[in-house]
């Protein structure tokens, strides 16, 4: 357990104002370097000692990181402050999941300090911006002096606190497609207090016809080492007449499907067990956002 | 050796240099280097919010912001919060008038918030008040008082 107080590491600190500097110094110091944007992540990472970079590099004097761009994508600068994405939700009739998301972090000083790319590329299976944008359909741009690349979120994430990022990559922007009409999505976690991070937390996205499922995506947070989807209850539900009996078989086999563990905030018991419960609520919230009722 | 960094704020209105070093935590340069001992150390890990201070008039915190990522900022502690001759703000009063103090721990969070509420939306709701101050924790009062003191500052 490291120290809280202050931060005993000692490291350079680099502060580029553009990308290709960026990227030039990404380059030079990738292997040993750690990105830092709000500092919400990674500042506890060095006071616990999870990570030890020789040089720390800020992304926050780059303003062309910082950007909320919607034409038929939704484009997200990476240092784009939590607070600024949930005031651009706010207002809008979709991505609802990812407001709740946003709100559910609560903090005023964090959503102050965060940003949307920071969230992820801590990559924390509790990350509770992540089952919204893996139920949006959510892509991640990647930059580095070899190249950009894009790839699903589902594909960014490969452990806790481990991502797709070569050493000498940084994360551009999040890009989500601009949901259909008839859809609908939700996102709903389970914590002890407000402002907390989550036991467990579930993210919905459907496309209804009236009582078909026409598509449907669900992933949650902090059931696996990474945010996941549930490709097999998805699979039970799109495409169907939604009843309680299907809707019932779905939960069970999405409870059955999750990996959790037990940690401090929770139990692989608890998770599991709630799990259906919460699904459902979501599911009901997505569902009825998406036209009509269950 | 790390190399020090030259840096300069405005605290509370008055203009500071400083050299720190890159791994210094804005929370020990406010208290150990300019004295200004109001922000509280406490879970240093962002979760009770007895650290924050108004960064360009935003809420932050302090014990997980490094001194150099603010450099140039405008910063507002609580030592800044009442008049240079010493009379309270507003939020200060209605403080001491509701006993929304006990230990006093929290309260320069609390009041921080407050003031940063009232800034932005004169009139808050109750659910409005509890959601903003939902980062700061408070183990003694309940909240109860802390929210009926900044009620009581509302338009």
């Amino acid at each position: 357990m490291g120290n809280t107080r202050i931060l005993t590491h000692e490291f350079e600190y680099l502060a580029p104002e553009t990308i290709p500097e960026l990227l030039q110094l990404l380059h030079r110091h990738g292997q040993d370097a750690k990105i830092i944007a709000g500092g919400t992540d990674v500042v506890p990472g060095l006071k616990y000692e999870k990570i030890s970079p020789t040089h720390l590099i800020t992304v926050a004097r780059i303003s062309d990181l910082n950007y909320i761009q919607e034409n038929e994508t939704l484009r997200i600068g990476a240092a784009t402050k939590l607070r600024d994405v949930k005031m651009y939700c706010e207002d809008k009739e979709q991505y609802k999941s990812l407001h709740e998301a946003l709100c559910s972090i609560g903090k005023v000083q964090v959503m102050n300090m965060g940003t949307l790319g920071g969230n992820l590329c801590t990559a924390s299976p509790a990350a509770d911006s992540a089952p919204p944008l893996l139920v949006l359909g959510g892509r991640v741009k990647l930059l580095s002096e070899r190249g950009e690349r894009t790839i699903s979120l589902g594909d960014f994430f490969r452990g806790p606190n481990m991502t797709a990022l070569e050493p000498d990559e940084m994360m551009l922007e999040i890009q989500i497609p601009i949901p259909k009409k008839n859809s609908g999505d939700a996102f709903i976690k389970i914590a002890r207090v407000a402002a907390d991070i989550s036991k467990i937390s579930c993210a919905v996205a459907v496309e209804r016809n009236g009582d078909i499922c026409t598509f449907c995506r669900i992933a949650m947070g902090a059931v696996a080492a990474v945010p996941i989807r549930i490709p097999a209850a998805e699979t039970q539900l799109s495409g169907q007449r939604i009843d309680d009996e299907l809707f019932d078989e779905a939960a069970k086999v999405l409870s059955g499907d999750i990996k959790p563990l037990t940690d401090v905030r929770s139990t692989e018991s608890y998770r599991r067990c709630v799990s259906e419960i919460l699904f459902k609520d979501t599911f009901v919230r997505a569902w009825d956002r998406a036209g009509g009722e269950k | 050796m790390m190399e020090k960094r030259n840096v300069h704020y405005t605290v509370n209105g008055e203009f500071i240099e400083r050299f720190v070093e890159p791994n210094a935590l804005l929370i020990n340069v406010l208290r150990d280097g300019l004295h200004l001992t109001g922000a509280k150390y406490c879970c240093g890990t962002g979760q009770c919010g007895g650290c924050t201070v108004l960064v360009n008039g935003e809420p932050i915190l302090s014990c997980l912001t490094l001194a150099v990522a603010v450099d140039g900022a405008n910063i507002l502690t609580i030592e800044g919060v009442a008049e240079p001759d010493g009379t309270l703000d507003p939020i200060q009063e209605a403080f001491l008038d509701n006993a929304a103090i006990q230990c006093g721990y929290c309260t320069p969070g609390m009041v921080l918030m407050a003031k940063d509420l009232l800034n932005k939306n004169p009139s808050p709701s109750e659910d409005q008040i509890r959601e903003h101050i939902k980062g700061n924790l408070c183990r003694c009062t309940g909240y109860h008082r802390i929210v009926q003191a900044i009620k009581m500052c509302r338009e």
